[in-house]
């Protein structure tokens, strides 16, 4: 008898999921899409929370500056071209750990020279427009600073 | 419990779908894979490979490991893609996934027909949240404004309903692309735009504000009630319209697959409706209609 209920009972979780996983995957991944836009500033066209075609902060639409500095001295980094893949995932989603990454990868371009830099700023901006007029304004998204390990 | 809420909020009766419009659905499903291929180098050739078999040998359509398969390869490129793809890519990935779950089903209609409405409905009720509440710059026109000027999709649909030939077109688009870093230290009021195409980005504004908010509704309102008898004309008119305009054919097909899910045996004429417009997007990628028909005869 109770071996027939625990039956009944797996096939009714076995016919919701067949019916619910999708949606609720669709519900969770939303869900944390507009967290990360709060906490993380993604872009609204990323992460799945069907934002798309609703606001003028596509991925395209944002850029890095990279600047090494001393105390004397500060020097805007020229982005690679083989790394335009991952400033794109940097700019798009511009979490402290990736933006690091690229960081690293930069400053590890830069240290070849014969100076000595103390640190690494990474700055995502992004543009706005004003109305009416679409004057172009530039957003500071995000700017995080890291230390340039000594060679 | 969880069906009982399925039958209430979307289900409707069990003729609700039926054979041939599934497998229209799959069908549709398939093409979009094989039109618009996904993923990167190492995915690709299994996504269209596997897509190519299904289409082929009708034996293999509704085979549920194979459409997991399809499901784990869209998986796959959204993680790999991460934060990268696009919303298509995650849909996707979800349909191929409720199309493998509702074939292990016994009532694999109803759940696929299920999955399609719900679906949909989530889609354009996020579509809902991001353009009336949390974009800050869609409900004032700017968006359009902007991604008519900047958007090499929408060129052509710029010049021609907005009124621009080619010289204003590249002034104002080269406007809205300057490099700005700060705010400008003048502030000079920003360009006159011409009032045409001022009105016609507050006009693409409304209609995509009413239609994604009645396909909202119509897909999750409970069904045959009210506005959800009028998610087919719905989904269809918002197809025809939108993709001809913005060629993200992709999406447009894979919408249009989840709506012939839900098509009822008697609905002959909708299904038909739904393969016509499928092919009408292939039409809308293939031709540039606004610059080759309509540009010229603007002089």
């Amino acid at each position: 008898m109770r071996g027939a209920a625990t039956l009944d009972a797996i096939k009714g979780v076995a016919a919701a999921v067949r019916y619910w996983l999708p949606v609720v995957l669709l519900i969770i991944v939303a869900a944390n899409q507009l967290r990360l836009v709060w906490t993380e500033s993604l872009s609204p066209w990323s992460g799945g929370g069907f934002g798309m075609f609703s606001s003028t902060d596509s991925p395209s639409n944002r850029h890095l500056h990279a600047f090494v500095q001393n105390d004397a001295i500060r020097r805007e980094v020229a982005i690679p071209r083989d790394l335009q893949e991952a400033v794109r995932r940097a700019t798009t989603l511009p979490t402290r750990s990736r933006l690091g990454a690229l960081a690293a990868q930069l400053a590890g371009l830069e240290s070849a020279g014969s100076i000595r830099w103390d640190e690494i700023v990474l700055q995502v901006w992004a543009v706005d427009y004003a109305t009416p007029g679409l004057q172009p304004r530039g957003r500071l998204v995000r700017t995080e600073r890291f230390a340039v390990a000594p060679r | 419990m969880p069906l009982r809420l399925a039958d209430r909020f979307a289900l409707g009766r069990a003729a609700a779908a039926g054979p041939l419009a599934i497998d229209l659905a799959l069908r549709l499903t398939l093409l979009d894979l094989l039109l618009r291929p996904v993923g990167n180098w190492a995915l690709r050739p299994w996504i269209l490979g596997v897509a190519a078999i299904a289409l082929l040998r009708a034996r293999w359509l509704r085979q549920p490991l194979l459409w997991l398969a399809l499901a784990g390869l869209a998986g796959a490129r959204v993680v790999l893609d991460w934060p990268l793809a696009d919303n298509h890519a995650y849909l996707l990935a979800y349909w191929c996934l409720a199309v493998s779950l509702a074939l292990t089903a016994a009532d694999t209609d109803r759940a696929l027909a299920f999955n399609g409405r719900l679906l949909t409905g989530l889609v354009f009720l996020f579509a809902c949240l991001w353009k009336f509440g949390l974009s800050g710059d869609y409900l004032d026109g700017s968006f359009f404004q902007v991604t008519m000027l900047s958007d090499p999709r929408f060129q052509g649909f710029a010049q021609v309903a907005g009124g621009l030939d080619a010289q204003a077109f590249e002034a104002l688009s080269q406007f809205v692309g300057e490099h700005r870093d700060a705010a400008p230290a003048a502030d000079s009021g920003g360009i006159d735009l011409p009032p045409r195409f001022t009105a016609v980005a507050l006009a693409a504004t409304a209609w995509n504000l009413f239609i994604n908010l009645a396909l909202a509704v119509a897909f999750l309102w409970p069904t045959d009630r009210g506005p959800s008898r009028l998610r087919h004309p719905l989904l269809l008119v918002y197809c025809t319209v939108t993709y001809a305009v913005a060629t993200v054919d992709g999406f447009g097909w894979l919408l249009l697959a989840m709506g012939a899910a839900q098509c009822t045996r008697e609905q002959h004429r909708t299904r038909i409706a739904y393969a016509v417009v499928f092919v009408l997007i292939i039409f809308y990628r293939e031709v540039d209609w606004a610059e080759r028909v309509f540009l010229p005869l603007l002089g």
